[in-house]
């Protein structure tokens, strides 16, 4: 039998408790008044023993109760039978390949111990060689040769993305499923910290029978993760803000607390544009911390292309994450048309929508005469006033399917009612559930004195009406862009709304639900996926296009695998998109030996009788902690015997108690 | 009167004794208990036929038509009854045993029920005018009222009783001794104790007062956990009235004692029935109304 956290056992020294509670507890019996000893007699010895008696078979209840606690924590479990040495294996060479593996020489460590893996393993078995970081690739197995593993393994590359052990131990999991023989792991890993979770034993195969974990880090290694950003308002003063993630790698075995592996790092981050150098700061950082570092007297070199470089000077053991190049942002209005397609638009219409959109320089609206289809291509949101009666007319609907978004507001005076109300109708139902935030906005003032009806097509969702039920605002369902219809003529007279403070509001509102459909981002992680517009190239940072002509025609949703300046070029002019290196993944600081250990030695049921291949960088006693641990599953290699022990602590809790109960008068409910 | 009015159920209700014991007011227990106890009775026991009369009263349905006096009623018209003193020659003398032992008992003690019975009675005597007479006792007598048909008997019987608190030792062999000289006058003696003492003794010392011819009811107050204890564990026993303790097994309690314990009621029940008086167990937990009905029947029996 094997425990899997033997040092829960130090709980046994707990079995005193009851043994000093059973001796020295207080035995006198209880003392009660009575009304007389007339008729009483003196208890006899062998009342005594038998009380005794009694005491001992609860002690032993409770010591057992207590064993078999600890056991439980201790979690034990038997190897099965049929797990042996000379079984034929099939053998999983899984090699890290995510960006923490291009740190010093990691990678040539990887291949050099994935070589001597292959080389060891025995004539009767076979192999699999794999590569992860995100996601997992199965690379050559020998079903051919030999050959072609090796072939395989020397155009392995490191990448740049952040591992995922999750994903990699459900592959390798399912893998093990499809297996006929048992599966052994080769796992060749840098043992990145940040890349695990918390808990290693969440990563668990249950049917992967042994698992050795070999790390390619030696020597002690730093990194320094740089990431900025910029901004200005005007466009020539720069503000740029850059943090420094300091991390160290110590191998297991030597001492992390040397001087070596916490003292201070000097540190210089200069700042350049075109290779002209434009500011520098120095500072110390230790590993573990992170530091910011303000740049806020830079001026913009004129360029039409308002870029920053920033960098470390001191070399660390990640070259690649010592230089970004950071997009000046400005913060310019949204342009917005307000479209004047036809003269029944009321002159006041157009005065209430500027000043709502444009109230705290959220937009810029232009207003031109004619149709949408002489609306700049750089314009993504439209404005404009239409006969609700008829149409919206076929420009603004063709506007829309670009992936534009337009605002359509009614401008007929037809179908109003003869008699206009007076008293006019208040806001009804407000649909709150919107992106829109409308329940948060007042309409307790909004009266609407002429609504004229509006025709709802199916897959229209009403997001305001009336206490009469009469639509005001709806969202129309489109292809690609956004459109919505607002049945007020905003002059005023129809109704107060465009008076009404909730009136600025919800244009701002529209604006930014608007742009958050057609706005692309400025930076992704590495690896991400992300959607685009259509009719868009990507560039890379090389100026290559990424798209074949029929993906740039249709949107839909890319992944960027190396870090740089993309470019996304449409009708709407060029997009700068810059893909980061994941600050995580740049953390080169170690998992612990002992959990490391642990993990491994769960799968690691007949380590005894293996024989790991000579370079092994495991420690040996990482083999000796050996265990599963509460199996969710079937464990073909090993028998957990919690399922035992549980029932019958419960047995015994059951059995202590009623004893207690019934012979020591003990309440347990605290009466 | 309120019990008149009163339904039944709730007098019932009111006749429990950790109710009685929250009245606090012995008299006002009393008038709660005797009202109870005699709503409902058609014949009244109160008067009965004499040759001294007392007072004339209006005629009551249920009134025996023997005593309604037909002089008065041919010459007025009216149905009148003839009310007699003829009781008032009884006197009832209550004795109280207010021992260390009488401190025990849930929901009430011992001593709680035994004053509320001792009001009660009582308050009943006074009710049918008889001379009212009250002594308490434990190792000897502690107080000592005189037989008396003064109009303030009831009175100070109950001061004395609201006072009474259960103190040392019992020696109700002693104390009846002492009393059987006081007692001359004929009448009615009522014993209220836990009687803890020797069957054959108490039978000693009651025997002079009958041979006196007084008539003697003893009640015998006892608690359900003296009678049969539950304890679980071996305990240590403390005799309230000699603070000694004794540790007894809960075998022995739950066996041997209580044979013990059922024989010393049985042998107290045959000497009270030896020497004619009658014999009532009162339990402190248990309403009152048991005990008084079958006190009245008990004078009915004896036609006093």
């Amino acid at each position: 039998m094997n425990l899997l956290f033997p040092a829960y056992l130090a709980g046994l020294l707990a079995l005193a408790l009851p043994w000093l509670l059973h001796r020295f507890s207080d035995q006198r019996p209880q003392e009660l008044s009575f009304p007389s000893k007339r008729f009483l007699e003196p208890t006899a010895p062998p009342v005594s023993r038998t009380r005794k008696l009694k005491y001992r078979v609860l002690l032993a209840l409770r010591v057992l109760s207590l064993l078999l606690l600890c056991m439980l924590f201790a979690q034990p479990w038997i190897a099965s039978q049929g797990s042996s040495g000379s079984q034929r294996m099939h053998h999983l060479v899984v090699i890290d390949q995510s960006l923490s593996m291009r740190a010093g020489d990691r990678w040539d460590m990887a291949l050099e111990q994935a070589r001597d893996i292959i080389d060891e393993i025995p004539e009767p078995d076979t192999m699999e060689l794999i590569g992860f970081e995100r996601t997992v690739h199965r690379l050559a197995d020998d079903s051919e040769s030999v050959a072609a593993v090796t072939q395989a393994l020397s155009a392995m590359q490191p990448g740049y993305a952040a591992a995922d052990y999750g994903t990699l131990m459900q592959h390798l999991d399912s893998l093990a499923a499809d297996a006929e023989v048992p599966v052994r792991l080769w796992l060749i890993s840098d043992e990145q910290k940040s890349a695990m979770p918390a808990q290693l034993n969440a990563l668990y195969a249950p049917r992967i029978a042994q698992m050795t974990a070999r790390s390619v880090v030696s020597g002690l290694q730093r990194n320094v993760h740089l990431r900025a950003a910029a901004s200005s308002r005007d466009g020539v003063n720069v503000q740029l803000s850059a943090q420094l993630l300091s991390s160290v790698s110590v191998p297991h075995g030597e001492n992390a607390g040397s001087a070596t592996g916490t003292d201070a790092q000097a540190v210089t981050v200069q700042v350049s544009s075109a290779d002209q150098l434009l500011a520098e700061q120095q500072t110390t950082l230790v590993p573990g911390e992170l530091k910011s570092l303000v740049f806020d007297q830079l001026i913009l070199p004129p360029s039409s292309n308002p870029q920053l470089q920033v960098s470390l000077r001191e070399a660390d053991a990640l070259s690649v994450d010592n230089r970004v190049d950071v997009v000046v942002r400005t913060d310019n209005p949204m342009p917005v048309t307000l479209l004047h397609s036809e003269r029944a638009v009321s002159a006041n219409a157009a005065v209430f929508l500027a000043t709502a959109m444009e109230t705290d320089s959220l937009a810029r609206v232009d207003i031109m005469e004619g149709n949408a289809e002489r609306v700049p291509p750089d314009t993504q949101h439209l404005v404009t006033g239409r006969d609700l009666q008829t149409n919206l007319g076929i420009d603004v609907l063709n506007f829309v399917d670009r992936g534009s978004n337009a605002l359509v507001f009614r401008s007929d005076r037809t179908g109003q009612p003869e008699s206009p109300s007076l008293q006019g109708s208040e806001m009804g139902a407000v649909d709150e559930s919107h992106a829109l935030s409308l329940g948060d906005m007042d309409w307790a003032g909004a009266r609407f004195f002429e609504v004229a009806p509006l025709a709802l097509f199916s897959g229209d969702r009403v997001l305001l009406q009336t206490s009469e039920q009469q639509p005001i605002l709806v969202e129309r369902a489109t292809a690609r862009g956004r459109l919505m219809i607002l049945n007020d003529r905003l002059d005023g007279e129809g109704s107060n709304l465009p008076l009404q403070p909730a009136f600025v509001t919800l244009m701002q509102s529209i604006l930014r639900y608007f742009d958050a459909n057609t706005a692309l981002p400025d930076q992704v992680v590495v690896g991400s996926r992300f959607v685009l517009p259509a009719n868009v190239q990507v560039l890379d940072p090389a100026g290559q296009p990424l798209l074949s002509l029929d993906a740039s025609a249709r949107s839909g949703a890319i992944e960027l695998d190396e870090p740089g300046m993309y470019s996304i070029v449409g009708v709407r002019g060029e997009h700068s998109l810059r893909v980061v290196l994941d600050a995580e993944e740049a953390d080169l600081t170690l998992v612990e030996a002992d959990q490391m250990g642990r993990w491994q030695a769960r799968h690691s049921v007949a380590a005894s009788g293996q024989t790991a291949p000579d370079g092994s960088t495991v420690d040996s006693e990482r083999q000796a902690a050996t265990s599963p641990l509460l199996a969710q599953g079937p464990n073909p290699s090993g028998v957990a015997l919690w399922y035992f022990i549980l029932p019958l602590l419960l047995l015994f809790l059951l059995l202590e108690s009623g004893f207690a109960n019934r012979r020591l008068d003990v309440r347990r409910d605290g009466s | 009167m309120v019990a008149s009015v009163m339904p039944m159920d709730v007098a019932n209700r009111l006749l429990k004794p950790e109710v009685l014991a929250r009245l606090g007011s012995l008299d006002l227990v009393a008038r709660t208990v005797v009202d109870g106890v005699t709503t409902g009775l058609h014949r009244s026991p109160h008067f009965g036929f004499s040759q001294e009369f007392a007072e004339y009263r209006a005629y009551n349905e249920g009134d025996d038509l023997r005593y309604v006096d037909w002089n008065v009623y041919a010459r007025t018209d009216r149905t009148y009854i003839k009310r007699f003193q003829g009781e008032t020659n009884t006197a009832v003398t209550l004795l109280l045993d207010a021992s260390a032992s009488m401190g025990y008992g849930t929901p009430v003690t011992k001593m709680r029920q035994a004053l509320h019975l001792v009001a009660s009675l009582a308050y009943m005597t006074r009710k049918q005018h008889d001379a009212l007479g009250l002594a308490i006792f434990d190792e000897t007598v502690r107080q000592y009222l005189a037989p008396s048909a003064r109009p303030d008997a009831l009175v100070r019987t109950l001061a004395r009783l609201e006072r009474c608190e259960a103190g040392a030792g019992t020696d109700i062999i002693e104390a009846l001794g002492s009393l059987r000289a006081s007692m001359t006058r004929r009448g009615l003696v009522i014993v209220v104790s836990d009687l803890y003492a020797d069957a054959d003794e108490l039978l000693k010392a009651l025997q002079p007062l009958a041979h006196h011819g007084q008539d003697l009811a003893v009640f015998h107050v006892l608690d359900q956990q003296e009678i049969e204890p539950s304890m679980a564990r071996i305990s240590a026993l403390r005799d309230l009235e000699t603070d000694d303790t004794v540790i007894v097994d809960p075998g022995f309690l739950q066996n041997a004692y209580r044979t013990k314990f059922s024989a010393h009621c049985e042998s107290v029940q045959q000497a009270c029935r030896r020497i004619g008086a009658d014999y009532t167990q009162v339990m402190s937990s248990e309403p009152l109304d048991a005990a008084l009905q079958g006190f009245l029947r008990f004078r009915e029996r004896r036609g006093r």
